[in-house]
């Protein structure tokens, strides 16, 4: 069955839901078979307002690949913050 | 696939009901079935873990078309209304739904039918990925139901990490009370089950001398039947319907 690999992170943030930004307090991030993107399996990062669970959600599906490049880019673009700061 | 033939009159209803799970709540399901008069037969899809959504809808519609009452109950009600996704990437995050709520509501959608007036009275199970999981749990569980077909079902084989308290008994140490006739369609890719879990499946159903069919397909892994998903493999899901078709016409019907 699907993998139900799943894991929460909290969140301090907000997040444009069609034409407004809402505030995001969470994010679910889990592992399973794609729904849309061209691969097995896929990382769906799903961000969203505790206070509305289902309706403010704002939901990427990404490859394997492509979630572990943006973290190697997070890590970077954080280093290059805190060294200018 | 089916009896029809062109100069036949077709039609079916199909639509969202309320009905009673068999613990009292009510919850959405989605029922249909042909127009005609008949002693047609029930099927009970259990939808899977993305949710209450369109291909469900679509296959709940296909045994319709088939000559079935059919019904889907809509396991993730109680989380919310919202979009397909939405509401089951909540469920996700909940943890999932009990196996005890799932089997109550497929009872509840069970009685609903057998209620209709142009019933038979014999009621089968579908379900893929951690519906066919919820299938055979309740073939093991009950004894409802006159025919099941398991669709890759995951966790049917459980190690201990994988227990909780939604899901606290893995569903294969219940193979012994396994009430009705089992057809288990699955792909050879798949990594849950993989080929060795459906192999330790299979082999307990043996074991108790259960009634049962096994297809195991190359070339596919998990959801091969999803024909708008990636996972999708013509030649095997052609095949499998066929399979399911037969099977259900065979324990149903006669």
């Amino acid at each position: 069955m699907c993998t139900m690999i799943s894991e929460k992170a909290d969140v301090k943030g907000s997040g444009k839901k069609s034409n407004n930004w809402i505030p995001l307090d969470s994010c679910d991030i889990y592992y399973d078979h794609s729904t849309y993107v061209d691969c097995e399996h896929s990382i769906t990062l799903s961000f969203k307002n505790e206070l509305n669970p289902i309706d403010s959600r704002i939901t990427v599906e990404i490859t394997p690949e492509s979630a572990k490049d943006i973290m190697d880019k997070i890590t970077i673009a954080l280093n290059k913050g805190n060294h200018i700061s | 696939m089916n009896d029809y033939k062109t100069h036949d009159y077709e039609g079916l209803i199909a639509e969202t009901v309320s009905m009673k799970s068999s613990n009292g709540d009510k919850i959405n399901a989605y029922l249909a079935k042909p127009l005609t008069e008949g002693n047609y037969p029930i099927i009970v899809l259990i939808h899977h873990l993305p949710g209450w959504d369109e291909l469900y809808k679509e296959f709940t519609r296909k045994f319709a078309h088939h000559g079935y009452i059919a019904i889907c109950p809509d396991l993730y009600h109680r989380e919310g209304n919202g979009s397909p996704d939405d509401v089951a990437a909540e469920v996700r995050s909940n943890g999932g739904v009990s196996d005890k709520q799932v089997i109550e509501d497929i009872l509840g959608a069970s009685e609903y039918a057998k209620h209709l007036s142009n019933s038979n009275g014999k009621v089968g199970l579908f379900g893929t990925c951690s519906g066919g999981r919820h299938g055979f749990l309740i073939g093991c569980s009950t004894d409802n139901f006159d025919a099941i077909v398991e669709c890759w079902g995951g966790n049917v084989v459980m190690d201990d990490a994988s227990i909780t308290e939604k899901q606290p008994i893995s569903p294969h140490s219940l193979t012994a009370s396994l009430s009705a006739p089992l057809l288990g369609l699955f792909g050879n890719d798949d990594v849950s089950p993989t080929p060795d879990q459906v192999d330790e499946h299979e082999n307990l159903l043996k074991e108790n001398d259960k009634d049962y069919v096994f297809h195991r397909y190359d070339g596919a892994g998990h959801g091969f039947m999803y024909y708008q998903t990636p996972l999708y493999r013509q030649q095997q899901s052609l095949d499998a319907w066929e399979k399911v078709f037969e099977f259900f016409q065979d324990k149903l019907r006669s």
